[in-house]
């Protein structure tokens, strides 16, 4: 943990890679959610291989160090495992910056390079690569979307909560630790619904673009 | 007509029910591939080979228990016996958690001696006998108290102690109810679902590194995967768990 703080306050790659090797050397146990069922796994084990691809030039250079250690645990969601990491059955979980923030946990600011949290480097993030159970997954920006189901049960009350998220979101999912698009932006392959095409008028939202892999 | 045998077939029908809607859609309109593959085997594995380790535990540490109770009537202990299952049995995970953890004593003595109970072969194990060795006691306690203590009693009144009488003349001939005891011991750790999946939803130790219990497998295909595969995997499960439940049946009648 030290490692990993003083890497932080210098930013230093010679220190993240001390930090990141002795995290990968089976000193500790490392939790990641299973990347099949949880995004947040998947993000888990990618953004080790951005690191190792930033730091030793290898993208395989602290995954697979941790896999052959066997010091990953994981589980079925990043969530799910807090209370076992609180209980001390491991030392660090790959989780977002939001939920450590919402579980009150103690969290580390990784380099832009690696966290997957800029997307202007939406590039260089989809050179990482990982095999799930579906195929091949690349790397890329994680980007928090909302929508409203076709069917929803409740659909003018969640119209009026995408519309309060947009207006007034900013300060609300900074407090988490999120960094909110100004103004937020809409991505769509349909026509939006009137409500939405109402805030894009009023350049209350811009357009993003299309939905898509 | 005898209608009490109408009405409780009726019951029991009714009972069975939504075992065989699953039956059906399971083996027909909502069969996925992936409710009988490869991983659904090895799960299933881990269940029948943790189950039936924790039965011989329960067997080997809870029969002097179930004896001891039907030849001591003491409703504290057997109340006491009953705690593990009248209780949520994620609580039962959630005390075995702390129990291990590193951060309590009780943990940290466990991992000074080598012993790891979070998502390990061990922890599946003891979980199991945790919730099993009350069912082992209860359905053993009744054999025990329906015995002729007469030869009991002609060994104590030799000078054979309690626990010397218990072994050499109260086992040999219990053999069949003990098995039948283990076996629904087996049947309920198979069917365990709460305190393992906070315990051991995966197990990471070899021969089944980052295998899931059975159970749990189902509600992370139910979770994940949609209906189907969590149905055709259900009726691979029950496919399986339902010879158990009637060798017990045909082990007690001999």
């Amino acid at each position: 943990m030290s490692g990993f703080e003083g890497a932080a306050k210098s930013n230093a790659a010679s220190d993240w890679s001390s930090a990141f090797a002795s995290l990968a050397s089976g000193m500790v146990k490392v939790g990641i959610s299973d990347p099949n069922a949880d995004p947040a796994g998947l993000r888990g084990w990618l953004v080790l291989e951005a690191a190792g691809s930033l730091y030793e030039g290898n993208q395989s250079a602290y995954a697979a160090p941790l896999l052959h250690e066997k010091a990953n645990v994981t589980g079925s969601a990043a969530a799910n495992m807090v209370a076992p990491l609180q209980a001390g059955q491991f030392q660090f979980l790959f989780t977002y910056r939001s939920a450590a923030i919402a579980q009150h946990l103690g969290y580390l600011q990784l380099d832009h390079r690696v966290n997957l949290g800029d997307q202007k480097l939406a590039s260089s993030y989809a050179l990482l690569t990982y095999r799930l159970a579906s195929g091949l997954t690349k790397g890329a920006p994680i980007i928090l979307c909302m929508t409203v189901p076709t069917n929803a049960p409740h659909a003018s009350e969640a119209m009026q909560f995408v519309q309060y998220l947009a207006k007034s979101s900013g300060p609300v999912v900074s407090a988490y630790g999120l960094q909110p698009f100004t103004p937020p932006l809409l991505y769509n392959n349909t026509a939006p619904p009137p409500f939405v095409s109402q805030m894009l008028a009023d350049g209350v939202v811009a357009q993003g673009g299309s939905l898509g892999p | 007509m005898n209608w009490l045998r109408v009405i409780a077939l009726s019951f029991l029908f009714l009972l069975l029910v939504p075992i065989l809607v699953l039956l059906y859609f399971g083996l027909g309109p909502l069969r996925t591939p992936v409710g009988y593959g490869p991983e659904v085997f090895r799960s299933v594995a881990l269940s029948l080979v943790s189950s039936a380790v924790a039965a011989t535990v329960d067997v080997v540490a809870f029969t002097p228990l179930a004896y001891y109770l039907a030849r001591n009537r003491n409703r504290v202990t057997e109340s006491l016996v009953d705690i593990p299952v009248s209780i949520p049995h994620p609580i039962i995970g959630v005390a075995l958690l702390v129990v291990s953890s590193p951060i309590t004593p009780t943990g940290a003595f466990l991992i000074s001696i080598g012993i790891n109970l979070f998502n390990s072969i061990a922890g599946l194990v003891i979980a199991l006998v945790v919730v099993s060795a009350p069912i082992y006691v209860k359905s053993l306690q009744p054999y025990f108290e329906s015995r002729d203590p007469s030869p009991e009693q002609f060994a104590m009144g030799l000078g054979a102690s309690q626990l010397r009488t218990f072994f050499t003349v109260v086992l040999p001939d219990s053999s069949r109810s003990v098995i039948s005891g283990a076996l629904l011991a087996m049947s309920r750790g198979l069917s365990e679902f709460g305190s393992i999946a906070i315990l051991a939803y995966y197990v990471l130790q070899s021969p089944f590194y980052g295998v899931n219990p059975a159970s749990v497998l189902i509600y992370q295909y139910y979770s994940y995967f949609g209906l189907g595969a969590a149905v055709t995997t259900s009726v691979t499960l029950i496919v399986i768990s339902v010879p158990l439940a009637m060798a017990v049946r045909f082990v007690r009648r001999g």
